[in-house]
């Protein structure tokens, strides 16, 4: 340590020079970041990127991107499940069913539970805005009543937020029920399917084969839904909506549209329709083409 | 009113002898050579430093506002990002000079290597030199948590895997670093007070510590090939040097200080071109995000870990660091005499050389590496269309048990989709259904990457999904196989 001393007697002078140039830095130093004021600093976050916890996300594109897309297809069609964008269907579900199945999923198919009691993710106001959405109902969301902070809820209003699937269409007056729990059966499971099994030859054969085997294309069959472990995966009341509803997005048609080679097709009847979704159940147990 | 000034000076210099001794700790000598072009190499400790005052300045400023508990602490940062002004730039400066220190640090201890500065007698400020900075990384990877956004949670996870895999002790450890058995809202306080109060206070202490040593045993000059450190000679030798050496204030304090204000230049600057960093939706760690990384300064074990079979885990979380620490900790009882100079030490060029590629290609690796999926969200990226289309009303049912199932959050199709296991959009022609239904019940064996469905995917939904899975080719191939196919129909009665 001590060596050093030798060295004040020339340091005087230079010490001069070197502080000039320390103060300099040190300016220099110093007004770094003030050569930034007045900028319009890119590394600003922007407001429209500010996260939003996935629990408070209210808006439905998103909320259908992330949890219905995979199995409904990008826009409610296209995907292996039923599609939701699909004019008569989102007219004749009620409400009430589209909330239960949101809430609870549908027992003993892949369509899972989404309200968080469930096991889910959604929050009950987001299951309402998928609900007011599917269903065409314009929608506001407000701060709820005698709620907590930052709590919300959805409510009907004219003025609101307009579904994007567009506003319902009204039903053809003749469209058979959607509920299949609440059809009115009042003959034996043998005399149903077996008035099924003509309506099936009638309205679906063409397209699915006589006993619902498929049709041959090139060596392979396709279409086939007399199958057991199709009908075991799909519920009943899926089943009623596909005769129903079709499959428009796919080529199906629905219980009203002319059939191949029947221009004048008569449109299904309620109890038709019941008896159809006999037939089918009935298959679950007994198949032609099991392969 | 200067006499006033000057009065009041010496009151306070005559009690507590300031000038006194700090004055003589900045103009203690230090060889020649160093005021020379040579110098430029000593000025990367000085300016980590520097960052380092930059970090507790903003580090006391992000403080005021952040509530470190589980329900607010993400607010505070995005209250941070988007309303208090300017403070998304504290919260990016803070990052940035974090990291500028780290990789100062790097460069500071390759120098130090490289030029042998390690040797007798500077043992200990090598040694304490390291305590700093696996210190400074701890500060890195305790910060990195307190954002607790999805990327926290590999902090998290791997600390409490790490601690959880210490023999005996185990238990007891993760509960003292996790605030109880899981990861909640205790582990944050935990990871708070380390990172504001407990390792700030050792880096302070062993900081003192290192420029103790640094001005009592002085640097050391440029290293000259053929100039041998003996511990025996090296002391006398040194003090000679300094016979003619210059004063710290001067020309090496002045190429620190230009150096430093450099550092902070590109800090400032990065902070306000690239902004914060984060957080990411969503603020719950626990749940895991879709991706989460380490911050960069750990990236290399994460990539390690991703090339390295689970057998391995152990290993590379819990001994494998250590083994690292240690080596650092050795370097100059291993060779503390001898030769300084980089031409005359080809093993230490070649080793840094070796270390920092090694380093770089698995940073680069746990950059781009896939990691391992949430398992409890739905893979919003749809079937393709064409897919579907093709698809028979059975196979439609096994692409629902394969979205329903999540094997998109690993598994891709047509690209779109998890890159932790293969892409199957043609994975038909690569599998028969018997192989595609063993993999998909059992997994990889021995339970490796991919989990084994036998017991959650019921027989019909196994029938649709192999049907499914099989379809997966391109529509020609099928034709191929049909017509490979006719002739052993023909052949049969
Ligand atoms: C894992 C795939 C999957 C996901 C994800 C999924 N669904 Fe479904 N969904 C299905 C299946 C399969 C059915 C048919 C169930 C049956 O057999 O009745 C269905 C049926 C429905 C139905 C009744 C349709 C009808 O014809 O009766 C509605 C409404 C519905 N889903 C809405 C949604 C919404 C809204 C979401 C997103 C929050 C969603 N689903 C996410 C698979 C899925
Ligand atoms: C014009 C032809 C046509 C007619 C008529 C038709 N379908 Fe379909 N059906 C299709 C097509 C196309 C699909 C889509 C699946 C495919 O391409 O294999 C389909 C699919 C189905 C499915 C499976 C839906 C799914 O996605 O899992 C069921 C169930 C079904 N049809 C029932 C019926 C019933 C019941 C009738 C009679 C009321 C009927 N279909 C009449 C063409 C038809
Ligand atoms: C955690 C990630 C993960 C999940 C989830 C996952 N897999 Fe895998 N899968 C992998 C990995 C990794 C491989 C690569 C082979 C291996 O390691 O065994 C693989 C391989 C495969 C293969 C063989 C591909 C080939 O070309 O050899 C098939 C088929 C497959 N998985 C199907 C599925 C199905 C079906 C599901 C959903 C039921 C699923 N996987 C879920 C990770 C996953």
């Amino acid at each position: 340590m001590a060596p050093g001393a030798s060295n004040n007697k020339s340091g005087g002078l230079r010490r001069r020079g070197v502080w000039a140039r320390t103060c300099i830095s040190v300016c220099l130093l110093v007004s770094a970041p003030l050569s930034f004021v007045g900028c319009d600093f890119p590394g600003r976050p922007n407001p429209n990127e500010r996260p939003i916890p996935a629990d408070q996300v209210v808006e439905f594109g998103l909320l259908y991107r992330k949890n219905c897309s995979g199995c409904h297809g990008t826009d409610g069609k296209l995907g292996p499940a039923p599609p939701l964008n699909d004019a008569l269907f989102r007219a004749i579900i009620p409400a009430a069913e589209l909330k239960h199945i949101l809430t609870k999923g549908r027992n003993g198919t892949l369509m899972p539970a989404f309200s968080q009691e469930n096991g889910g993710t959604l929050t009950a106001t987001q299951i309402e805005v998928l609900v007011h959405e599917i269903k065409g109902i314009p929608y506001m969301i407000v701060p709820k009543q005698n709620g907590g902070r930052g709590e919300v809820e959805v409510v009907p209003d004219a003025g609101g937020i307009s579904p994007r699937w567009g506003a319902p269409v009204r039903p053809p007056a003749n469209v058979p029920s959607y509920n299949q729990a609440a059809a009115i059966v009042s003959r034996s499971s043998a005399v149903q399917q077996h008035d099924g099994a003509a309506v099936f030859v009638r309205a679906c054969a063409a397209c699915h084969g006589e006993h619902g085997q498929g049709i041959a294309q090139g060596h392979a069959m396709v279409r086939t839904i007399n199958d057991q472990v199709l009908l075991k995966l799909n519920s009943d009341q899926v089943l009623r909506r596909y005769a129903i509803t079709g499959r428009p997005d796919l080529g199906m048609p629905n219980f009203a549209e002319p059939r191949p080679g029947n221009p004048h097709f008569q449109a299904l009847t309620e109890q038709q329709v019941t008896d159809l979704v006999a037939l089918l159940a009935s298959w679950r147990q007994t198949t032609v083409n099991g392969k | 009113m200067r006499r006033g000034l000057y009065a009041i000076g010496a009151w306070f210099e005559a009690r507590l002898c300031l000038c006194e001794s700090l004055w003589p700790m900045l103009t203690h000598p230090i060889p020649k050579t160093v005021a020379g072009p040579m110098g430029w190499w000593y000025i990367f400790g000085s300016a980590s430093l520097t960052l380092f005052m930059i970090q507790i300045v903003t580090g006391i400023g992000l403080a005021l506002v952040y509530v470190p508990s589980a329900d607010r602490a993400y607010d505070s940062l995005l209250f941070l990002n988007y309303e208090q002004p300017l403070g998304w730039f504290l919260r990016a400066l803070h990052f940035y000079a974090g990291s500028g220190m780290v990789v100062l640090l790097i460069v500071h201890m390759s120098q130090v290597f490289l030029h042998g500065a390690y040797k007798y007698p500077r043992e200990l400020t090598w040694v304490v030199g390291v305590v700093l900075f696996l210190l400074t990384l701890g500060m890195f990877f305790s910060g990195q948590i307190l954002r607790w956004d999805p990327d926290a949670y590999w902090g998290l996870a791997v600390s409490g895997s790490m601690a959880g895999r210490v023999p005996v002790l185990g238990p007891w450890i993760v509960e003292l670093v996790l605030g109880g058995d899981v990861i909640g809202g205790n582990s944050l306080s935990r990871f708070f007070t380390l990172h504001v109060f407990v390792i700030p206070a050792l880096l302070l202490i062993f900081l003192a510590i290192h420029l103790w040593l640094v001005i009592k045993k002085g640097i050391s000059s440029p290293p000259v090939p053929g100039q041998t450190v003996n511990p025996k000679t090296y002391d006398a030798e040194y003090e000679q040097e300094l016979k003619t050496g210059v004063p710290f204030l001067g020309e090496a304090m002045l190429k620190d200080l230009f150096f430093s204000a450099f550092a902070v230049i590109v800090v400032v600057s990065l902070a306000a071109i690239i902004g914060p960093k984060g957080p990411h939706a969503p603020p719950n760690p626990t749940l895991g995000g879709a991706n989460p990384r380490p911050e960069w300064p750990f990236l290399w074990l994460f990539g390690l870990l991703s090339l390295s079979p689970p057998e391995a885990e152990t290993f590379i979380i819990l001994i494998f660091p250590v083994i690292l620490i240690i080596a650092l900790f050795l370097v100059p009882f291993v060779s503390n005499r001898g030769e300084r100079a980089p031409s005359r030490r080809p093993v230490a060029v070649l080793s840094v050389v070796l270390i920092l590629t090694v380093l770089g290609t698995l940073t680069y690796q746990g950059a781009t590496a896939p990691w391992s999926p949430q398992m409890s969200a739905w893979c919003g990226e749809p079937i393709p269309e064409d897919i579907v289309r093709r698809s028979t009303p059975r196979q439609l049912q096994g692409a629902l048990v394969f979205q329903n199932k999540n094997c998109r959050n690993c598994h891709a199709l047509q690209g779109s989709g998890g890159q932790r296991g293969p892409d199957l959009t043609w994975v038909g022609v690569r599998l028969t259904s018997d192989q595609l239904i063993d993999q998909v019940s059992n997994g990889t064996p021995g339970g490796g990457n991919m989990p084994a469905y036998g017991k959650q995917i019921g027989p019909d939904e196994m029938t649709a999904l192999a049907d499914f899975l099989v379809s997966l080719q391109p529509p020609n191939q099928t034709l191929v196989r049909e017509t490979a196919a006719v002739p052993t129909k023909r052949k049969e009665p």
